[in-house]
């Protein structure tokens, strides 16, 4: 048994390998810290019995988590060489970009020859990823599936900060404006703030990973920009974890 | 003594050939026992919090009487550095100003020229000047020994960090300063060299992060550069006081900086490089441009207040290391 864990911002997410095949699990964050993680005569221990790993299972971890703690019964790696790896075996392609869109962070690897060849993250600012969607969902009272088909006449905003925007976007509906063409302008701008982190790669295979690729308007939007077909991975949110159980 | 402040490198000769104390406002915000407050208290005074926090530092380190004369660099610094000139005049605090002239044509009669400006400004000649250099010669001498035992890893980053950013204003007192260089050179001449590992590059300002370095060796690498704590050292070579100030490369363009740097990659074997950037700092934008021009692989970074390095650098430079090493 082998098991991957993704300590992400937003959700936990969790690859369970056995000789069955590979389960995923997904868990609030927060709800994760506060029962999955316990501590024993100082030291952090990740039970993951719930999901069914045995004791003394082989753990792989990644994510934000893995550097508040130390954890005394898993190995850890960044997030680059798990989402690489998760990459690399998903689409068994030796050259390709890959854009993982996450809580809170952006990042976008270039792979040749197998090989992890550079990398770029988005800047200190939460205006290009999932907690700033979800918050917009909240204010104008829809879910994130209903954001996902959102792509026509994308109304312009223009706040640089994910706090702005917020009050930008009740503006817009103060105004009278549609949710749909604010949902649009959302996406729109989501997608804008992560252009300039692929536009050297325009013409190369683009892969997408991390929670906010299943937002087909922003994948549609992006692929615009960068003029290709930006391929979502199968389970993209899971792309982490999965990429742990393989080292 | 009067205790002259200043916002970035001088030809600090200048000030102790007028019996002044130099003084880096700098190194006065960054050792203060709680930076953070410093900069906390210039927002509470009206700077605006969007503003880099060396600035908001060095005007709280004014503020508390740390000196009595201010010298403002109007060229070759930054603009806000400018406005803070403004803000000391403004509130009565006596100002010189020290200007490195843009242009690239002439530029060592004007450098000549501000200097004389200056030394006159401060109470004394450009020559006397000169003269005191003879004695603060062997030192920048010694820092440059320093800076070879750090690419030999003999000297870790963070002590040649150290060193060199203290050598603008030699911690206020250069015999005291040279005697504590020696000492050290001394005892880190009888280190065993340090393990092969990947051998890192700093570029752009100090990083305002106090833990970086020891993370970054904690990682199995070494910084073997400092580019700008370098220069602030004057590393030139040249026996003509004007010119050492005119290879000095941090006031002027960033492409006799790329020059420098460029250099230092090959003489140091540079696996990386971690160009560290300012939150609101000008800058960010030559990252750009060192990106283009720079054949070494390059991780920008930036940072705000000062503090202990923030999850989300260190899953940058983890990330970074990572590639440096399979590459390798």
């Amino acid at each position: 048994m082998k098991i991957g864990i993704d300590l992400g911002s937003r959700f936990v997410k969790i690859a369970v390998k056995t000789n069955d095949g590979v389960e995923f699990f997904r868990e609030d964050t927060v709800f994760f810290y506060k029962n999955m993680v316990k501590r024993e005569n100082g030291e952090v221990i990740i039970d993951l019995s719930s999901y069914g790993a045995e004791a003394g299972a082989d753990i792989v971890a990644t994510g934000y988590g893995r550097n508040m703690m130390s954890f005394a019964n898993a190995n850890v790696i960044s997030e680059i060489k798990a989402h690489y790896k998760g990459a690399l075996i998903a689409t068994k392609e030796e050259e390709f970009i890959l854009v993982d869109i996450g809580g809170q962070d952006s990042k976008v690897v270039y792979v040749r020859d197998g090989y992890i060849e550079d990398f770029v993250m988005n800047d200190k600012c939460a205006a290009s990823t999932g907690r700033f969607l979800e918050n917009a969902c909240r204010i104008m009272d829809i879910e994130l599936s209903d954001l996902s088909t959102m792509t026509k006449d994308p109304v312009k905003l223009s706040a640089t900060c994910a706090i702005f925007s917020e009050s930008e976007i009740v503006g817009k509906i103060a105004e009278g404006i549609s949710i749909e063409k604010i949902g649009a302008g959302i996406n729109e701008s989501i997608s804008r703030r992560l252009f300039p982190l692929i536009r050297k790669y325009r013409n190369k295979k683009i892969f997408a990973a991390g929670g906010v690729a299943s937002n087909s308007a922003i994948i549609h939007f992006l692929s615009k920009m960068s003029d290709s077909d930006i391929q979502v991975l199968s389970n993209p949110q899971f792309n982490g974890c999965f990429g742990c159980i393989h080292y | 003594m009067k205790r002259v402040g200043f916002t970035t490198t001088i030809p600090v000769e200048i000030i102790f050939a007028a019996g002044k104390v130099p003084v880096d406002l700098n190194n006065i915000f960054i050792t203060d026992n709680d930076p953070s407050a410093m900069a906390d208290f210039a927002e509470d005074e009206g700077l605006p919090r969007n503003l880099c926090a060396w600035i908001k530092g060095i005007y709280s380190a004014v503020k508390s009487g740390a000196v009595d004369e201010v010298i403002a660099v109007t060229q070759g610094d930054c603009s806000n550095s400018h406005a803070l000139a403004e803000l000391f005049l403004s509130s009565g605090v006596k100002v010189h100003t020290f200007s490195y002239p843009f242009e690239k044509g002439r530029r060592y009669e004007a450098l000549k020229y501000e200097m004389e400006r200056f030394a006159e400004s401060i109470g004394t000649t450009l020559s006397e000047g000169i003269k005191y250099a003879e004695k603060t010669n062997s030192v920048r001498e010694k820092l440059r020994i320093l800076d070879k035992m750090t690419t030999d890893g003999l000297v870790t980053g963070f002590e040649n960090h150290l060193w060199l950013v203290t050598s603008t204003d030699f911690n206020t007192d250069h015999v005291r300063y040279e005697q504590e260089l020696d000492d050290f050179i001394t005892e880190a001449s009888q280190r065993e060299p340090a393990k092969d590992g990947l051998r890192i590059g700093f570029i752009g300002v100090p990083t305002i992060f106090s833990d970086i370095y020891s993370f970054i060796q904690g990682r199995g690498a070494s910084v073997v550069f400092n580019e700008v704590q370098r220069q602030f050292s004057v590393p030139s070579v040249s026996d003509d006081y004007v010119q050492r100030y005119l290879e000095y490369t941090y006031p002027y363009d960033v492409f006799g900086r790329i020059e420098d740097i460029s250099t230092q990659i090959s003489n140091r074997r540079l696996d990386g490089i971690i160009h560290y950037v300012q939150s609101f700092c000008y800058r960010q934008i030559q990252d750009i441009i060192m990106k283009q021009r720079l054949e070494c692989p390059i991780l920008a970074i930036e940072g705000d207040g000062p503090g202990s390095i923030d999850n989300r650098t260190k899953i940058r430079i983890e990330s970074f290391l990572e590639m440096l090493e399979a590459k390798k």
